[in-house]
């Protein structure tokens, strides 16, 4: 149901895109099966660089983000709906559109260029630089001269502006503590065995959201028990209840959404590819495929920095600290992750990525052969595929696998949950499907 | 193998017509075999060694990727659409050569020269043209992502080329962070 203002700034927005499509894009002889399959490629290339880097949850959704945004503006003044979507990301300039365009190749460029900017090592900006020229080099047989150069010219300015936007982000100072954190107190946070690794990011709640008004979503305060020792006593008594004759397939579920450490595309990568999946699947467009590809990335990310801005905020100890303190032989299927425990970002980041995937998509039927990890990692953990009757049901699996793994209370993928739920309605708002 | 067992002397004409005869796999091994200290060599008017003689002939759509061409002679020669990624063509003489849409990613051109080689819609990402003799080369279209022109001769028209980061002959970095 739309709101008067939203209806207006929906037409606002269609009008403005319609202008632009007419005025903007250009007819290609090309199969647009191959584009989409060029889009893949740039995420699969990001994908395996961020696996091999073992980058972390936090600045991996923010890499896809980005790149993904550079897509979404590169396709938005020929596209509707991905021009509703660019419409509600914060602090994105507007753009001006050449008269006369590829999208398509503007999108590999300006997509190519953001990740070879954001990944900086030596190698990867030269195996950027190779894949982006000898794409468009490919895409351009049957173009015009003039059309490429105009679209790699707005693919310049565009992945200029997402870069711009990206170096002011706050990201550079997540490694400070947000001032006004809680102190460590009772039931305070405090590092985790057995790598007890210093807090990832503490700083990182306050970097600049995306889609504008998630910063909004933010989970009620942690309920407490009267427990003198800590006041998660009953909470973490449950994960160890939970913990007792774990099954294989409750095992199974813990490591196929664990997302974590090397070999992995971490939690936002693992929804991206469900994204591009099922868009293939689908046989969608070009703009199709990359504007749910940027919602779940967008909404992913934002879902994750909301997530830890409260779990520095409120610094809840996690599980295993609890229970450690009467059973010190206690270890949770998984390793606990070196963040605050509530809430759990990773059921924030799959339930926004899940409904902004019904919103996009549909209710789907999918499978899933565990895309958050490379195909070498599933093998190595043997991971199996599973189907899953729609998107919801696998992002509850998600919330469900971190009590499998011992290392979320109940409590703290609730609250994600509803979090991610938060931030994919801020998202979806207004927007057409 | 035979093609090796020249008379001295006689290695410059040997070379060429046995690569016309012999193909592409006689091509790496001709090659090869000029990196050894006995390679055969003429000398061109300035002085520098042109170890192997390839002009005037056709590798449209090769493979040759990697390939140590260096101080050899492709005057002329017709290498659209080939690749040579990685390809050492350090002070090869490309006079004229044909280059349209050729990936040369990463390939080594230092001190080449390309005086009137057409290198339309060529890939040079990331190559190192420093030193080169860019006089009339055509670069319309070509991919400069990353390449390295620093000192090249002959005030090439790159108005035309898709520059990102890349390295002008007087030394100035163009489309930096792109």
């Amino acid at each position: 149901m739309l709101t008067g203002r939203s209806r207006v700034i929906a037409g606002l927005v269609t009008v403005v895109s319609m202008v632009a499509a007419s005025c903007g894009g250009t007819a290609t002889s090309r199969d647009p099966a191959g584009d989409v399959v060029r889009i893949d490629r740039v995420f699969e290339k990001v994908f395996a660089r961020i696996a091999r880097d073992s980058l972390g949850t936090t600045r991996a959704s923010r890499i896809y983000a980005n790149v993904s945004l550079a897509m979404l503006a590169t396709q938005a003044p020929v596209d509707q709906g991905a021009a509703e979507l660019l419409a509600k990301v914060d602090g994105f300039p507007e753009m001006k559109v050449p008269s006369r365009f590829d999208a398509d190749i503007a999108t590999v460029a300006a997509a190519a260029s953001v990740a070879r900017n954001l990944l900086p090592s030596a190698s990867d900006r030269a195996n950027f630089a190779q894949f982006r020229d000898s794409s468009i080099a490919e895409m351009s047989r049957d173009t015009d001269r003039e059309t490429v150069a105009s679209s790699l010219s707005f693919a310049k300015r565009v992945s200029a502006a997402v870069m711009v936007r990206a170096s002011n982000d706050g990201s550079d100072n997540a490694d400070s503590p947000l001032p006004g954190s809680s102190a460590v107190s009772t039931g305070g946070w405090v590092p985790t065995p057995p790598s007890l690794l210093p807090a990832i990011d503490p700083g990182w709640g306050a970097i600049r959201r995306f889609m504008k008004g998630t910063e909004k979503c933010v989970p009620a305060a942690p309920p407490v028990g009267l427990d003198p020792k800590s006041p998660y006593e009953e909470a973490a008594a449950f994960v160890k209840e939970m913990s007792v004759d774990l099954t294989d397939l409750q095992k199974t579920v813990a490591r196929f959404w664990n997302d974590e450490g090397r070999g992995s595309g971490t939690t936002t990568g693992h929804w991206v590819n469900i994204s591009l999946a099922v868009s293939a699947k689908k046989n969608r467009s070009v703009a199709r495929t990359v504007t749910a590809a940027a919602g779940v990335a967008m909404a992913s990310a934002d879902a994750i920095t909301a997530a830890w801005s409260s779990k520095y905020a409120w610094a809840v100890e996690r599980p295993v600290t609890v229970i450690q303190r009467t059973d010190p032989s206690w270890q949770p299927y998984l390793e606990t992750p070196a963040t605050p425990g509530y809430p759990s970002a990773r059921a924030a980041a799959s339930r926004a990525a899940a409904d902004i995937l019904t919103h996009y998509l549909g209710e789907t039927v999918f499978g899933d052969p565990g895309r958050g990890l490379t195909v070498r990692e599933r093998s190595a953990q043997g991971i199996k595929t599973q189907y899953f009757e729609s998107f919801r049901a696998a992002a509850d699996q998600t919330a469900l696998s971190r009590l499998y793994a011992g290392t979320d209370y109940r409590m703290s993928v609730r609250a994600g949950e509803r979090l991610g739920g938060c931030v994919a309605l801020k998202v979806t708002t207004g927007l057409a499907g | 193998m035979q093609f090796l067992d020249q008379a001295p002397g006689e290695g410059h004409v040997m070379f060429a017509s046995r690569v016309r005869t012999l193909g592409i796999s006689a091509l790496v091994a001709l090659l090869a075999s000029c990196g050894s200290a006995n390679a055969d060599c003429s000398v061109r008017p300035e002085g520098a060694c042109v170890r192997g003689d390839l002009s005037g002939e056709k590798f449209t759509g090769r493979d040759l990727r990697g390939m140590d061409l260096r101080d050899t002679n492709l005057g002329g020669t017709d290498l659209r659409g080939a690749d040579l990624t990685g390809a050492d063509l350090t002070g090869a003489v490309l006079s004229d050569a044909k280059l349209q849409g050729a990936v040369l990613t990463g390939a080594l051109l230092h001190s080449a020269e390309l005086t009137g080689a057409d290198l339309s819609g060529a890939q040079l990402t990331g190559v190192d043209l420093r030193k080169a003799d860019l006089t009339a080369t055509i670069l319309d279209g070509a991919f400069l992502t990353d390449a390295n022109l620093a000192g090249a001769k002959g005030k090439p028209d790159l108005s035309n080329a898709f520059r990102c980061n890349t390295k002008r002959p007087s030394g100035n970095v163009e489309s930096s962070g792109c």
